[in-house]
């Protein structure tokens, strides 16, 4: 069997939810388990740091949550790409599954990163570039929610949603480059560097287990969201026949 | 019919129609006015910064007037069933969007920057910038009415839409109100800031490819 062909068998809804049914609870003990090193590691093992102490420990759920906030968007962006092209069900089913977890996470890097600009910056919230741009990430989320909230049909709403999407896309290289085009007060990137990361080991191994935690958590409960959504439309289209 | 005739056709009529009835375009410029009169109430004994904070107070104000206009951008074209005959006619969807969002900008966006700059004067802005911020807040005014029709296209034919509107809008508006601002409040310094240069770039994008994104949403709304 070539690639396409194992493409094609799992874009259908009930060989995905029997797949993703026996995916789901590994992804869970997956997630619980790098939660379980990761947490400890980060929150009391790993030193504090000489300047920031124990406040720099925020940067563990800060950082990931932070990518998550922009991997999300680009799942998002593939299943839009998937759902204008194709029309296929199974895709706006996980664009409409995954809006809700990347709002989550987005929300998660603002409280997160305010909580810790208030003892280090003296503010909670500063207007520079990378802040307000992952803030205009944060309502494009909500807008693709209110999309599929306030459109009914559901082939309708999805794609309706996906047009939202890859507009919004746009916003993913500004959050990304934004510490590199202004002079932000937000700190540029120390781990993705062209010249390797610039992070102390005791800081960046647990950095990335956390990283590989909220990445598991993510496909955990997204797989889940999917799952429910192929649950909720078949039992609507029963109820239609009925 | 050839294109160009079709696309003049759509402008002039969009023009009118923001003219036709009870005030036309005086209806959102007063709003714009409005808007910058209660900001100044509202500053209070603050009003020293009134000049300061007027750029901010303008752009946030245009914003608002904007999105007020734009439900009636597909809306009721597409009540009446306009939208449809537009759809037969030799013009493609995209350009009849471009010539809607230009016979806007000309109806309404035009009379929002003069308001804008009447504002402005209101607000302690000096007299001799007010010629530039006027031409920045047509270019806003362009730009913002392009956004704003992918969102109006997106939300055509629903329930309260109105709102759902003003949450798509919120995020596509930032970056135009973030550099006409930075526009604006370097104008008085007597040199084109930065923020000119990338007003007028979000403009030009934003008018070349919105109207490509608003037609794959309203043939949405069309199915």
């Amino acid at each position: 069997m070539n690639d396409t062909a194992i493409l094609h068998r799992y874009a259908n809804p009930k060989a995905f939810s029997d797949l993703a049914a026996s995916i789901t609870p590994i992804a869970g003990i997956i997630a619980l388990a790098l939660f379980a090193i990761g947490l400890p590691w980060s929150l009391i093992i790993a030193p504090a740091d000489y300047q920031q102490g124990d406040s720099a420990r925020i940067m563990f759920v800060h950082v990931p949550a932070a990518w998550m906030s922009m991997f999300v968007y680009s799942c998002l962006a593939g299943c839009a790409i998937a759902t204008l092209v194709w029309r296929h069900l199974l895709a706006e089913a996980a664009l409409r599954a995954a809006a809700p977890l990347g709002a989550a996470f987005t929300a998660v890097a603002l409280i997160t990163g305010s909580l810790w600009g208030k003892p280090m910056w003296g503010a909670f919230w500063v207007w520079d570039a990378r802040l307000t741009s992952v803030l205009v990430l944060f309502f494009i989320y909500l807008g693709i929610m209110a999309i599929f909230s306030a459109l009914e049909e559901s082939g309708k709403a999805g794609r309706a949603a996906a047009i939202l999407t890859l507009v919004g896309a746009v916003n993913i290289p500004i959050v990304k480059f934004s510490v590199d085009w202004w002079s932000t007060l937000h700190q540029g990137s120390s781990v993705f560097r062209a010249d390797g990361p610039k992070m102390a080991p005791e800081f960046l191994y647990p950095l990335l287990i956390m990283a590989l935690a909220y990445m598991a958590v993510f496909f955990w409960m997204w797989l889940i969201r999917i799952r429910t959504e192929i649950l909720v439309r078949r039992a609507a289209s029963l109820e239609a026949a009925r | 019919m050839n294109q160009t005739h079709a696309f003049m056709a759509v402008v002039e009529r969009e023009a009118r129609l923001a003219w036709a009835g009870g005030g036309g375009a005086a209806l959102p410029a007063g709003f714009f006015i409005g808007i910058a009169t209660l900001v100044a109430f509202g500053l209070g004994a603050a009003l020293d910064l009134a000049p300061k904070v007027a750029p901010a107070i303008l752009w946030a104000g245009l914003s608002l007037s904007v999105l007020l206009s734009l439900d009636r951008l597909f809306e009721a074209d597409l009540e009446s069933g306009a939208i449809e005959i537009f759809h037969l006619s030799p013009l493609p969807m995209d350009l009849m969007i471009t010539a809607k969002i230009t016979g806007l900008s000309l109806g309404i966006g035009l009379p929002l920057a003069m308001a804008g700059a009447a504002a402005g004067l209101l607000l302690g802005t000096p007299a001799e910038t007010l010629s530039w911020i006027a031409i920045e807040l047509l270019l806003g005014a362009i730009a913002l009415t392009s956004l704003g029709a992918i969102a109006a296209a997106l939300a055509a034919g629903l329930r309260r839409s109105g709102l759902l509107v003003a949450l798509l809008t919120l995020p596509l508006f930032a970056p135009v109100t973030i550099f006409g601002a930075a526009a604006s409040g370097a104008a008085h310094l007597g040199f084109a800031a930065p923020g000119a240069s990338l007003l007028l770039a979000i403009t030009i994008l934003a008018a070349i490819f919105a109207p490509k994104a608003a037609g794959a949403a309203l043939r949405l709304a069309l199915e």
